[in-house]
């Protein structure tokens, strides 16, 4: 009965073999389709603080190099570190903001954002005067600005020092830095958007798609933490453009905003502005009950 | 910015900036037409001031303070500080007014806005804009 039909058997184990090794092909195919996107280097790199000064050069290089041939563009990514006694801080001035965007769409120029969601790192609410009420905030007015018994308020990342992104992130790929800023290592980054759930001020951003810029349009001045070219699937936020502050240099967004509503520095320089305005305006920050500590400040004037 | 009544190709109307005529200096002031022809169409919304509040009653391209004394073209931020004392405290303090450059100066040089970048001296008001595009994401209020 055993050995009753050897070639029978033979046909059912060479059959078997073939759709064992078919579905093994078949599951392993996330893995062959992403090889040509994710090199072994990408792979096995280490996270950002465990990378020695050698290690980064050799990473940067690589993205560098992977950018040029990807988007045909030379681009120069950096790792500026925090800035030796600074601590940033940003203030807005409510009464003067007259809600015109312009700082998101700089934001979303200078970040390399993707075009075709028009994504930025800052939402201007318009809402009632007076009113302060986020949950009724319009982020998509189109008419011209200011409206008569409207308030503009524009919405970025918080840089909070009791960031509670940082603390809910299962691999530490988001971090305080020593400057006040909070950083993704987009390498680290699973896209899991714990942090995206925990922002109270719905800062973060989830990379759905692999942010298509123009060629001609890339920002060729970028840094590993901020605004170089994300891969598709992690998360991403606002920076205080380090690529630029951590050089001494304004933030875009302040740089674009046509009234001066923002103010930005070192708040450990007594001379500063944004001192300044910390010590002699009334400042507050947003959902101060929620315990988050920003380090961004909103004013309206006397 | 002076109207001349005329519009460009898309139908905007071409205004004339001061700056073509009154010169930071008087000494560069075009004096080429009469001035209160040219200025015809100009209007003055910005309180009750009259022109002689701020202009040379003879010599218009000739700017004074409240008590007369006269004060360069370029340094009409302290004719306009005179009622705008708030506005020029946090001009100074870096809390009004547009800016570019670098945050810590030592490393950079900083840019600043003047008071009439964005207001016009004779209509200070800022006009109506339209707004840049607004983010087509998920999860934003509508």
């Amino acid at each position: 009965m055993i050995d009753e039909d050897p070639t029978r058997r033979l046909a059912l184990k060479a059959g078997g073999a073939t759709l064992g090794a078919a579905a093994f092909a078949r599951a392993l195919a996330p893995l062959t389709e992403w090889k040509p996107t994710t090199s072994v280097d990408e792979f096995l790199q280490k996270h950002y603080k465990e990378l020695d000064a050698a290690e980064m050069k050799e990473v940067l290089a690589r993205l560098e190099q992977d950018t040029l041939e990807e988007t045909g563009v030379s681009v120069s990514i950096a790792d500026p570190r925090p800035l030796p006694g600074v601590r940033f801080a940003y203030a807005l001035n409510l009464s003067i903001c007259i809600g015109c965007r312009r700082c998101a769409e700089a934001c979303h120029k200078e970040n390399n954002h993707d075009r075709a969601s028009h994504n930025s790192y800052i939402r201007v609410l318009e809402m009632e005067k007076g009113s302060l009420d986020l949950a009724k905030g319009n982020a998509h007015y189109t008419s011209p600005v200011p409206r008569k018994g409207k308030l503009y308020m524009p919405v970025q990342c918080h840089q909070c020092d009791n960031a509670p992104c940082v603390k809910v992130c299962p691999i530490e790929a988001t971090w305080k830095e020593a400057d006040g800023i909070v950083v993704v290592d987009y390498n680290w980054c699973i896209g899991c958007r714990y942090c995206e759930a925990a922002c109270p001020y719905h800062a973060r951003r989830f990379n759905w798609q692999k942010p298509e810029v123009p060629a001609e349009e890339i920002n060729p001045d970028q840094a590993y933490l901020s605004n170089r070219l994300r891969p598709q699937g992690v998360m991403e936020k606002c920076t205080f453009c380090l690529h630029r502050t951590r050089e001494g240099r304004f933030p875009a967004c302040l740089e674009a905003c046509p009234t001066g509503a923002r103010v930005f520095g070192n708040v450990l320089d007594p001379q500063s502005e944004i001192r300044w305005v910390l010590e002699n305006k009334r400042v507050f920050v947003l959902k101060e009950d929620v315990g988050t500590r920003p380090r961004f400040f909103y004013f309206f004037d006397e | 910015m002076v109207d001349t009544e005329r519009v460009d190709i898309n139908g905007t109307p071409i205004g004339v900036a001061c700056g073509t005529c009154h010169g930071p200096s008087p000494s560069e002031s075009w004096a080429g037409r009469e001035g209160e022809d040219f200025h015809t169409g100009l209007q003055v919304v910005h309180g009750d001031l009259a022109c002689e509040s701020c202009h040379d009653a003879v010599d218009k391209t000739r700017l004074h303070l409240s008590d007369n004394t006269p004060v360069d073209m370029l340094d009409a931020m302290t004719l306009c500080a005179q009622c705008h004392g708030t506005q020029f405290r946090d001009y100074r303090r870096g809390s009004h007014g547009g800016m570019s450059g670098y945050w810590d100066t030592t490393r950079g040089p900083r840019e600043r806005n003047h008071c009439v970048e964005c207001h016009a001296p004779h209509a200070p008001a800022v006009p109506r804009v339209s707004p840049a595009p607004p983010p087509i994401d998920r999860g934003a209020h509508e």
